[in-house]
């Protein structure tokens, strides 16, 4: 293959900061061995660590592996090999290592029994996979979610179904039991304050294939014995899992678009394909909001996008194992037209964004990856409410669907201190913030303390503040999955 | 029986467990009448107590938070002291996240910038650096400079997060009406390297005779040279950054494109196209400055 020009290989970087770091790696003294072919290029990192990294590059995707612990992808050290092929400091010719045989065959050997699966579905098991990531953002595709079923060979898709639900309803009823058994007990029985109780019937449901279930019984874990109504939370969560592992046993009872909303609850995936299949809701969407969060070592990347003509919310969502880096693209402040494939359900949110394209900018405008406000929008967020005006919003939704675990506000309002506790506040009332209290600083510090619009999401346990927006822009103050201190390394 | 006084009852059975107390049922009203419609009641023909508090928990926990109410208004905090300089740009604001993620040698550079332009920073910026900035006496002195009134409220409200991890020292007033005297140049220095002299330490001793070059075409050929024969490796990168990060703007643009080209070295592709992204990265945060 003709070596590509060294921009062509910069553009690949996922980050300025990447391509800069990737530029110190590409010194051929850092690399043991290096070796190219007509598909492949492959490399051995000496780096700092004891053991070499193991570099990959399959250059017709372009599809990329390196056993580096880097989130990143591609990590330096792939972009640091493809500059120094590109400079042709790299021999060719030579015989594949071992380790990029079998990468190189492993993916041959799944193109060739899936020659179709790239087209419409999420990249498989493999965690070091790919671009295919990087070319489903760029195509709008920003959904990476490893739990989402590819389509099922034909012939036996009945059988399957069928099976899957007898599994899901097993699992739904072994649940039953251990709730009732639980509440019969008490709540004060010592084994619950143990992660391994818990461990176990999320291992269960995870058997039956309710992962969503399952998360959902981990998360109940860490509320046990925190806080002084501890108790309450927890016996609330409790009745909620009943309600919903009732409901998925008469799913056939339900109005069709509660059953797809108890469907997405227990954790029965839709295939992107059927989501892309419906009509889009096409227009101008603000990303206003966006949240990092680790759950079972796989960070979860909400991005909260808001429709400037009605007003309906769009929740994207996509997924990082060990490894591999999340998507950029959607930022918050950032206006985009875009196409927003509303998954199945009532009250549903969650969306595929499709054909992306950015708006409004100008250099003066565009810094960096972000963009400064909207031209017909000078607040950078739309329709804030007051406290008491998001408490109705989040009622309405809480009563169409009881189980829901987080809805997006935008509240004009002002930090501040009720004893410990930071509120925000106006007229109609208050609610509490909740999450890591060095992220309300920034909130407090961009308010200075009158009412400023604060994007956030609200939970049983209060409110997240996601982003604040002042005159020119968009502040992004969404957790990060445990990587706060790294803000600033990502702007 | 108010529905808080039947809920509150229902958590302590829970807490105590449905076979040590009898489950009351659930009183008249919405409640009920949820349970009704739900169709739940009439299914339970043997109530077991155990399901039958999940079922009251259920319909109540959904009642309650689909009737939200917020918690009563509070009196907001005293506001922040009002700044006459204004606010940093957008663009320069981002320009701070590249350099602390690339070039983090260069925030005190920006810094200047930010104070030479008359502007104090964006608040969510004085918060990140802050944050971060809890050992450099030097920068954090800075950073408060350019943070003005908002620094000290911040630091009442979050005296933990922003507490300085060791006494910073006052920064020195400066003394406009004495300046120090500059060292004297060698005679064939120009000025922009003579600026270059005055900024910053001494360039170190490994490369101090490129500074007898005042040309910046001829300066960047000859540090592109020497880095493609060997002269120049990774043993001098330490100076050779600090002498970029010392250039006069003059130099840059030829320094970055020289470095760029010469990357061919396989022993030094790497530092030049490290010094090379230095360079351009540098005279890209100078000339938004300048606008």
């Amino acid at each position: 293959m003709t070596r590509w020009p060294v921009e062509h290989v910069v553009a690949l970087a996922a980050d300025p900061a990447a391509a800069a770091a990737a530029k110190r790696a590409a010194t051929p003294g850092s690399w043991r061995t290096s070796g190219a072919d007509d598909e492949a290029v492959w490399g051995l990192y000496g780096g700092t660590s004891a053991e070499p990294y193991q570099v990959v590059v399959e250059l017709q995707e372009p599809a990329f592996r390196c056993s580096c612990p880097s989130r990143k992808l591609p990590c330096k050290h792939s972009l640091a090999l493809m500059l120094l092929w590109a400079s042709g400091h790299v021999a060719t010719g030579g015989s594949r290592p071992a380790f990029a045989a079998e990468w190189l065959s492993r993916r041959a050997s799944r193109r060739a029994a899936v020659p179709a699966r790239e087209a419409d579905a999420d990249p498989p098991d493999d965690v070091d996979d790919s671009v295919s990531t990087h070319k489903a953002a760029r195509a709008g595709r920003t959904e990476l979610s490893p739990l989402d079923d590819g389509p099922p060979p034909s012939g036996s898709k009945d059988k399957r179904a069928a099976e899957r639900a007898a599994r899901v309803s097993a699992g739904l009823q072994e649940l039953d039991r251990w709730l009732c058994d639980t509440v019969r007990g008490g709540l004060t029985r010592p084994d619950l304050a143990q992660y391994r109780t818990w461990d176990i019937v999320a291992a269960r449901l995870v058997d039956a294939q309710a992962g969503s279930l399952a998360n959902r019984v981990k998360r109940v874990a860490g509320m046990v014995g925190v806080g002084a109504g501890w108790h309450e939370q927890v016996l609330s969560e409790l009745a909620v899992l009943h309600l919903i592992s009732d409901a998925g046993n008469r799913l056939d009872s339900l109005p069709f678009d509660l059953a797809d909303s108890v469907r997405a609850a227990i954790g029965w995936n839709v295939r992107q394909a059927d989501v892309i299949a419906n009509a889009p809701e096409s227009g101008r969407w603000r990303v206003v909001g966006r949240s990092d969060t680790l759950e079972d070592r796989i960070v979860v990347r909400r991005i909260w996008l808001r429709s400037e003509a009605t007003g309906r919310w769009g929740l994207s969502l996509s997924f990082a194992a060990y490894g591999q880096s999340l998507d950029d693209a959607l930022c918050p402040g950032i206006v985009v037209e875009a196409d927003l494939h509303r998954y199945p359900g009532r009250r549903e949110v969650r969306v595929l964004v499709d054909n992306v394209v950015r708006i409004d900018y100008t250099e003066d405008q565009f810094t960096g990856d972000r963009v400064i406000g909207a031209a017909d929008d000078t607040s950078g967020l739309c329709r804030p409410t007051t406290i008491a005006g998001a408490c109705e919003e989040i009622g309405a939704a809480l009563g169409d669907v009881p189980w829901i675990e987080r809805w997006p506000v935008e509240i004009r309002a002002a930090p501040t201190l009720d004893g410990a506790r930071w509120m925000l506040t106006d007229h109609t009332g208050s609610l509490p913030l909740v999450g890591n209290p060095a992220a309300f600083a920034p909130v407090v510090a961009e308010s200075g303390g009158h009412p400023v619009d604060v994007m956030a999401e609200w939970t049983s346990a209060g409110l997240v503040a996601l982003a604040v927006a002042v005159p020119d822009r968009v502040v992004d103050v969404g957790p990060r999955g445990g990587f706060e201190q790294r803000r600033w390394d990502r702007r | 029986m108010t529905l808080a006084d039947h809920w509150n009852q229902l958590a302590s059975i829970a807490l105590l467990g449905a076979d040590r107390r009898p489950v009351p049922a659930a009183p008249n009203g919405d409640i009920e009448a949820l349970l009704d419609r739900l169709d739940r009641l009439d299914r339970l023909d043997r109530p077991d107590p155990a399901r039958l508090l999940l079922v009251q928990v259920a319909a109540m926990s959904a009642a309650r938070r689909a009737g939200l109410r917020p918690n009563p208004a509070l009196a907001m905090l005293h506001p922040a002291p009002g700044e006459q300089r204004p606010v940093c740009p957008p663009l320069l604001t981002a320009r701070l996240g590249a350099v602390l993620t690339e070039w983090p040698d260069l925030l005190e550079e920006w810094l200047d910038g930010v104070d030479a332009s008359g502007w104090r920073l964006t608040p969510d910026s004085a918060v990140g650096l802050l944050t971060r900035l809890r050992v450099n006496g030097a920068l954090r002195d800075k950073t408060i400079a350019l943070t003005g009134p908002l620094a000290t409220w911040l630091f009442e409200l979050f005296p933990a997060q922003f507490r300085a991890s060791k006494p910073s020292k006052p920064s020195k007033p400066s003394k406009p009406s004495k300046p120090p005297t500059p060292p004297t140049p060698p005679t064939a220095l120009t000025a922009p390297v003579q600026r270059l002299v005055d900024a910053g330490p001494p360039i170190p001793a490994d490369i101090v005779d490129l500074l007898d070059i005042a040309e910046p075409a001829a300066l960047a050929d000859e540090l592109a040279k020497r880095l493609q024969t060997g002269a120049l490796g990774n043993r001098n990168r330490a100076s050779l950054q600090q002498l970029v990060r010392q250039l006069d703007k003059v130099f840059l643009g030829p320094v970055a494109a020289a470095l760029e080209r010469a990357a061919t070295n396989p022993n030094t592709m790497g530092l030049a196209l490290s010094l090379g992204d230095l360079a351009r990265f540098r005279l890209t945060m100078i000339q938004e400055f300048d606008r």
